[in-house]
């Protein structure tokens, strides 16, 4: 593991986006999912933009699907997580949890460590 | 039901397309179509437009950004290939064109002057090639490459204008001043062109 080896605060919604859909991953998908669950209206630059640095650290994968009239005979790009990014995500869980551990945050958020540890 | 084909604005897909890398470009323009289609249906052609000109200017300006990020090396070393360019080049141009017209004037072309502007086209133009080499070099980061040069010719000129001022002890008017800028537009151009003739290829070799 290298010292830079973590996922930054949008690589890890954007990982978690993609774990959450599974094989419909692409841009619209994703940025759905994200404005759905963060109420944050996204851009699809900004959402290529980190794919495209993941997909380059190694963390996920992409293909081809097939173009489709109503994206005026365009193929979307599907995306997927890699047992690597998988491995990333756990261990950035881990380490917010180790530094949050003892802290009186407040609202107390449905944070346990049991949530965080399903992953390998 | 018959479905209505809506039709986002064709410079803002031009934009997009200008500074996509090659890889994302298809999938970039096929996610706006569709989210710009469906928002047209249910909100009107009008909000439509407009949200397709706000994603299109975010997602230049990430592009440009996650560009830079993405190989600063890379690109580090071809702004540095580009100002050596512009620096010796210049001064083998400025020799090219004196043997040229130096030649023209032996031929018997007694006739031939040169004038201030012509002088400045030719070094617009030398500049522009500067342009389109750093970005032949690197490509799918044309634009990006082309962008930091020219800043970095733009914050030179900027550093170089109080030391003008300095050593003669005058003042540069606005327009002079606007003028310097002239080596950022000529390299942003040149690589402006490349990358539209290797659009253009690229969208020839998709149809055969």
């Amino acid at each position: 593991m290298s010292s830079r080896d973590y996922l930054g605060e949008f690589e890890h919604i954007v990982i978690l986006a993609l774990m959450r859909l599974g094989d419909t991953a692409y841009g619209v998908t994703v940025r759905q999912e994200i404005a759905a669950r963060t109420e944050r209206d996204v851009s699809v630059g900004a959402i290529y933009a980190t794919l495209d640095r993941l997909e380059t650290k190694g963390y996920v994968t992409s293909r081809l699907g097939e173009p489709t009239a109503e994206r005026g005979g365009r193929s979307k790009r599907f995306f997927r997580v890699t047992a690597k990014g998988v491995s990333a995500v756990n261990r950035t869980h881990r380490i917010l949890l180790n530094m949050s551990e003892g802290l009186n945050l407040v609202g107390r958020h449905s944070w346990s460590h049991a949530s965080f540890c399903h992953l390998p | 039901m018959e479905s209505r084909i809506f039709l986002p604005p064709a410079l803002a897909v031009w934009l997009v397309n200008f500074f996509a890398p090659d890889k994302q470009a298809e999938a970039i323009q096929g996610d706006l179509a569709e989210e710009f289609s469906r928002l047209a249906s249910s909100s009107g052609l009008a909000t439509a437009r407009r949200w397709y000109w706000r994603q299109s200017i975010t997602t230049v300006a990430h592009l440009i950004g996650n560009g830079f990020c993405a190989a600063p090396l890379l690109i580090a070393g071809a702004v540095l290939g580009g100002c050596l360019l512009l620096w010796f080049g210049g001064d083998l141009a400025e020799q090219a064109r004196y043997y040229f017209h130096w030649q023209l004037y032996a031929h018997g072309f007694r006739v031939f002057r040169v004038t201030a502007a012509e002088v400045q086209v030719e070094r617009f133009l030398a500049i522009m090639l500067v342009g389109s080499l750093v970005a032949l070099a690197l490509k799918g980061r044309e634009i990006v490459t082309a962008i930091a040069l020219s800043l970095v010719c733009a914050a030179l000129s900027g550093l170089a204008y109080p030391v003008w001022t300095m050593m003669h002890n005058a003042e540069l008017g606005l327009p002079v001043r606007l003028f310097q800028l002239e080596s950022s537009i000529a390299i942003l151009l040149g690589a402006a062109i490349v990358r539209q003739i290797r659009l253009r290829g690229a969208r020839q070799h998709r149809t055969t």
